[in-house]
């Protein structure tokens, strides 16, 4: 049980650490894609969210 | 480590923890992966873990009259003040104000939650000193996150338009660096004592990364801690039963099970309370 924690945090550092290297390379401004699959910028109507209103708090 | 420092049982904390995690990753994994399966996931999101996270909030504050008696201002001055609130924050600022408010104060909250469950499990394994370098974990990884996203500034999150502080890559480059450094400090120390603790600040290490920071796109990174937070409470709520009996296993909620010798005498504790209270409601109701 150990080992496997161990293994666990090992993983999870390594990963953070990557995910930090390759943020740091992403440019700022630049949005992929929205959830509809357009950009994020020009929400279509297959958006969740009709533009204008609010998310539901959760 | 079988069950030493546990808020309940392997079943459960590995539910808790791991179980939660997955369904969490896996949900989001599919609509990130999968744009045209977002509104579906989200569906599922709101309706079997959002509304339920927050009806099983009123398990705990209005089940029974005392209950309700007790949370008077939370059950019925709070909504008006909310309403009138989120109304005039809607009028003054319009969907950026109550997007963007909406954005940092349900990081916090979430936050909050992995910061009481971190506290819960420190209990669970009898700690009386302050746990510091767990809480700066805790913190640190949201607070990377939110500075990451405002980097980045999205022009809008939720398909409305959001605020971002003006934020310069270096502030971020430090945060991350702080956060990554303790965690390397706390990974460390923990090796050395593996505790219930561990797993759960891990699975909030993880979640915090991939949906603040890992996925490039600011709504899909946060259905992903959107579904671990609603699922997760629902299940810590159902850790201490409602309303009336709640009180009567006041201590063992409070405290967690540990060890088996420990479990027992807190049942006695436990039955020897829930009879002074159900004493004192019986006069209470009496008078």
């Amino acid at each position: 049980m150990r080992r496997l924690v161990a293994l666990a945090l090992f993983v999870v550092l390594a990963g953070t650490a990557s995910i930090a290297v390759q943020s740091c390379a992403q440019k700022p401004g630049k949005q992929p894609a929205s959830p509809s699959g357009g950009p994020s910028s020009d929400p279509s109507p297959d958006d969740t969210l009709t533009p204008g209103v609010p998310p539901p708090v959760t | 480590m079988a069950t030493a420092g546990l808020l309940r049982s392997p079943a459960f904390d590995g539910a808790l923890i791991g179980g939660v995690l997955a369904l969490a990753l896996a949900l989001g994994g599919v609509a990130f992966a999968r744009p045209e399966a977002f509104a579906a996931i989200l569906l599922f999101d709101f309706w079997l873990l959002a509304y339920p996270h927050v009806a099983a909030t009123y398990t705990r504050i209005a089940l029974d009259r005392r209950s309700v008696r007790e949370n008077a201002f939370l059950l019925f001055a709070l909504p008006p003040i909310v309403l009138a609130g989120t109304a005039s924050a809607a009028w003054l600022g319009g969907a950026e104000l109550l997007n963007t408010i909406y954005f940092y104060w349900q990081t916090q909250h979430y936050t909050m939650q992995s910061f009481g469950i971190a506290r819960a499990y420190h209990r669970a394994a009898s700690a009386t000193r302050r746990d510091r370098l767990t809480d700066v974990v805790v913190l640190a990884f949201p607070i990377w996150g939110v500075l990451h996203r405002a980097h980045q500034a999205p022009a809008q999150f939720y398909g409305s338009p959001m605020w971002w502080p003006p934020m310069p890559r270096v502030l971020v480059g430090v945060a991350a660096a702080i956060a990554i450094g303790a965690l390397a400090l706390w990974s460390w120390r923990e090796m050395r004592a593996p505790r219930g603790a561990t797993l759960f600040v891990l699975s909030h290490v993880v979640i915090t990364s991939v949906s603040y920071v890992a996925i490039p796109e600011v709504t899909r990174g946060w259905l992903f801690i959107n579904v671990w937070h609603n699922a997760q409470y629902i299940l810590f709520a159902r850790r201490t039963p409602c309303g009336r009996s709640r009180r009567g296993s006041a201590s063992r909620g409070a405290r967690g099970r540990t060890r088996p010798s420990a479990s027992r005498s807190r049942r006695s504790r436990t039955s020897r309370s829930g009879a002074r209270f159900r004493a004192s409601r019986g006069k209470r109701f009496r008078s």
